[in-house]
Order: C-alpha cells, then structure tokens, then sequence
C-alpha cells in the first residue's frame, strides 16, 4: 500500500454507531469490529473512497500528530478492515 | 403498569413534546441492575444510551460503562441480522422474489434519525401471497425450518399471516404474507403494500420497507394487536412515526377505512396516550379521536388482547371478515380438523392443544384466563 492507494467500504458492509464507538461488520464475516477513537473517525472518513494519503493529512490534522506516525498506525488499522471484508482498494 | 415509570421515560427518550420525568440523582445499585434489565428485555437499550448521552438520565461511570456495553451488544445482534438479511436479499433476488422488509430493520432506518436508536431480535419480510410457498422453499433450502407446519396445505397462502423460521445458526426469521392474522387481516389491501414502498440502504444496496403510511398502520396492528401488554419501544414506534414521520396524514386516514383498521389505529393512539404516556396530537390522531369501535371490531379486538387471545378466538372473530361460504368453511376446516403434522407440532409443547383450544373456542365455553 502506498500513500496515492485509494481505499473505500465494500459493499454489503454494515455498521452502528454505539456511543464513542463504532461496530462494524463485513460481508461474510460473523464477529463484527469496535472501532474506536482515530479507527472509528477513519472509518467515517471512508464514506467517500480516499487516499490513504488523505486519510493520513486529516487525522494527523486532527490529532495534532506526526503524519509519519499515523501513517504507520493507519496501514495495519486498514489491512485489518480488509481482512475483515470492510474495506478494499478503490 | 409492569415496569419502573424510568423505563417507560427511557423509552420515550427524545419524542417531541415529551419532557420527562427523570430522576434527579444516579438510581441506586439494585434500581439500576432492575433497569438495565427491563431495558435489555423490552429492546431499549438506543434510547437508554440516548438518554445518558443527552445527560437527560444521571448515571455514575460504572452505569454508563454497562449501559455502552449493552448497547454495544445490541448493535452487534443487529449488524449480523442486518448481513443476514443482504444475503437472503441477493438469493431471493435471484430467484425474483419480491421483498419488503418489515418492523425492526426496516423501522430502524426509516423511521428513526438513527438505527442504532431502535433494535431488533429478528427479520420479518414480507411476500406476496402468490410468492410465498416459492420464498418458503428457498428458505428451507437455505437451512431454515418451520417448528410449526401449516394448519392445512395452502391455509398459509390463504389465510395465515405467515410462518415463522429458524435458521442452522439459531437466527428466526419471520416470513409474511400478511400484517395480521385473521380479522383485520382480510381486510387489508395487500397490494398496496407493495405498490407503496419507500426504500432504504444497507450495506450498499437498496431495500424496501413499507410505505410511511402502511409502516405507520403496520405499527399500530402490531402494537394493538400483539400483546395485551405490548412492549414500549412497539408503542414507541407509533409515536416515533405520528411525530415524526413523513406519512400523509390523509392517506393515512383513507388507508385505515379502506381495511376497516380505523379501530386499529385509535386504540394505537390511544396506547401511545395512556399506555406510554405521550401527548400525540396532529390530524391523524384527531381524524379517530372520537372513533367509536363496532361490536365486530370490538370482538376482534378482544380476540387479541383480550383475557382470551388464543388463536381460535382469533379464528372465531375472523369468521365476520370473511366473504363466502366457501372461504369460511375451508377456514373453519383448518381451525377445528387440521392436519396430523400440526396437531402433532402443536399439541407437543404442554398446554397447547390446538383441537381443544379451538372447539372450547367455538363453543364459546373458555373462561378468561
């Protein structure tokens, strides 16, 4: 993955806010994901596909962090929610 | 009333014009374990967490944790319910199986601002009558089966309401051809159930709920006919939709005299007033407030929610909503001689004898419970 790959939701992907936290479950899987803090608000940035480059500018952004430390958060936080059928490459 | 008056504010949590009465300080250990259970029962925990999150409903950390928790837990059972239901979707898509989903999850997503506010234990969908049998065979193709046969071959298609399912992974599904069994049943128009349909999205594709006005009677039925005691977030509904919802206030009404539900949907009303104590007004409520009910609507009623609701009382009470000699007589047929299978599924479970409960019925001899 680099910072110009586009991630996006994969269709029949369902989720809920639940207070602070959000639950998601992907097509085909049965243990839904918490996501919380940063990997629930990346999650809702993804209601557009994004670079993974934007995603890194906005969060670092809000978080007032190092882009190179959520960066490297941010890429095994996506290849999860890939493995879980949530997200893919746009 | 069953529950703790908290409840009851928890479950009205966020209508308009209702203020609330709640506690001023964090209830106590035994009144909160009593609360949160009573909220997991009847469903509520979306408007237990709206409640704490809009700091109407004073909680300590511990009480918020559990009610997150639980909350949590609920959202989870509907996401799986929900990938439930996309599945099923594409397969009765393949087979060209029209679809409405109805109550829970189709209520979640049109009926308030947020889905995780309303949860749901299961999936009800409905079907046209003459796709029914044809849905009912992909489901036991799917694994599904039916605890409870039909009462006679094509009584289903027929008369019933529907069949509900179970499926390998222990999920039940509801399959309807019908809002209501019997009575008010056979007064609705089931077509326009279908030709009025308002969709919504889930999991990047589109579903179809029923229409603001047959979702806002579909909630009265199932309020005002369910249980003499129906839980607080079915009555909710009502009020959430009367509120609001984006139904005609008008079609509503015409809808309601066209299936002869215009009892229905006062004592709906009036559940909302004096069962959940919500001040609902606007022109549907004043369209029937002053409906007095017939005595055939008032027997059907009791048929449901009465001291005896059984299904033969039900059965009895349908016999004034059916046109025909026939139709009455392959009705009655079903009700007092059904097939051996089900006789045999219901009469298993102790104190269900079908053939009894249906001749006490007819006989008129059962005494309130």
């Amino acid at each position: 993955v680099t910072s110009s790959g586009g991630w996006a939701r994969i269709a029949g992907s369902v989720w809920r806010r639940s207070g602070a936290r959000i639950v998601v479950l992907g097509r085909d899987h049965d243990e839904p994901l918490v996501l919380e803090g940063s990997g629930g608000e990346a999650w809702e940035l993804l209601d557009e596909p994004r670079t993974q480059g934007e995603l890194v500018r906005i969060l670092a952004s809000r978080y007032g962090a190092d882009p190179e430390i959520v960066e490297h958060d941010l890429e095994p936080f996506l290849l999860e929610l890939e493995h879980r059928g949530l997200v893919g490459r746009a | 009333m069953k529950e703790p008056a908290v409840v009851r504010e928890i479950a009205c949590f966020g209508l308009a014009g209702h203020g609330g009465a709640w506690p001023t300080e964090p209830l106590s250990h035994p009144g909160w374990k009593s609360t949160l259970g009573q909220v997991d029962r009847l469903r509520l925990p979306g408007f237990l967490q709206a409640a704490i999150e809009a700091e109407a409903l004073p909680v300590t950390e511990q009480q918020r944790q559990e009610a997150a928790d639980l909350h949590l837990q609920w959202c989870s059972r509907a996401l799986r319910l929900e990938q439930r239901l996309l599945q099923l979707a594409a397969i009765l898509d393949a087979h060209g199986i029209e679809v409405v989903v109805l109550k829970g999850t189709a209520v979640a997503h049109l009926a308030y601002p947020d889905p995780a506010m309303r949860h749901f234990a299961d999936l009800d969908l409905l079907f046209r009558s003459d796709q029914f049998d044809q849905a009912l065979e992909v489901f036991y193709g799917l694994g599904y089966v039916r605890p409870h046969p039909e009462a006679r071959p094509g009584f289903d298609r027929r008369f019933g309401k529907g069949a509900t399912l179970q499926g390998i992974e222990g999920d039940e599904l509801d399959a309807h051809r019908n809002l209501v069994l019997g009575t008010f049943g056979f007064t609705i128009g089931l077509g326009e159930l279908f030709r009025s349909r308002e969709a919504f999205h889930l999991g990047g594709r589109e579903l179809w709920g029923l229409g603001p006005e047959g979702r806002l009677l579909h909630a009265c039925y199932h309020a005002a006919l369910g249980d003499p005691y129906p839980r607080y977030g079915s009555v909710r509904d009502i009020a959430q939709m009367l509120t609001t919802g984006s139904h005609d206030p008008q079609r509503v009404v015409e809808l309601a005299r066209a299936w002869e539900a215009e009892a229905v949907l006062a004592r709906g009303i009036d559940l909302c007033r004096n069962y959940l104590g919500v001040a609902v007004g606007g022109p549907v409520v004043e369209a029937v407030a002053n409906y007095e009910p017939s005595r055939r609507e008032r027997r059907a009623i009791r048929a449901y929610v009465g001291a005896n609701h059984r299904f033969a009382a039900k059965a009895v009470a349908s016999l004034p909503y059916m046109t025909g000699v026939r139709e009455r007589a392959a009705f009655l047929r079903a009700v007092v001689a059904p097939d051996p299978g089900f006789v045999e599924a219901v009469g298993a479970q102790p104190g269900r004898s079908w053939i009894t409960r249906g001749l006490r019925s007819m006989a008129g001899s059962v005494r309130p419970r």
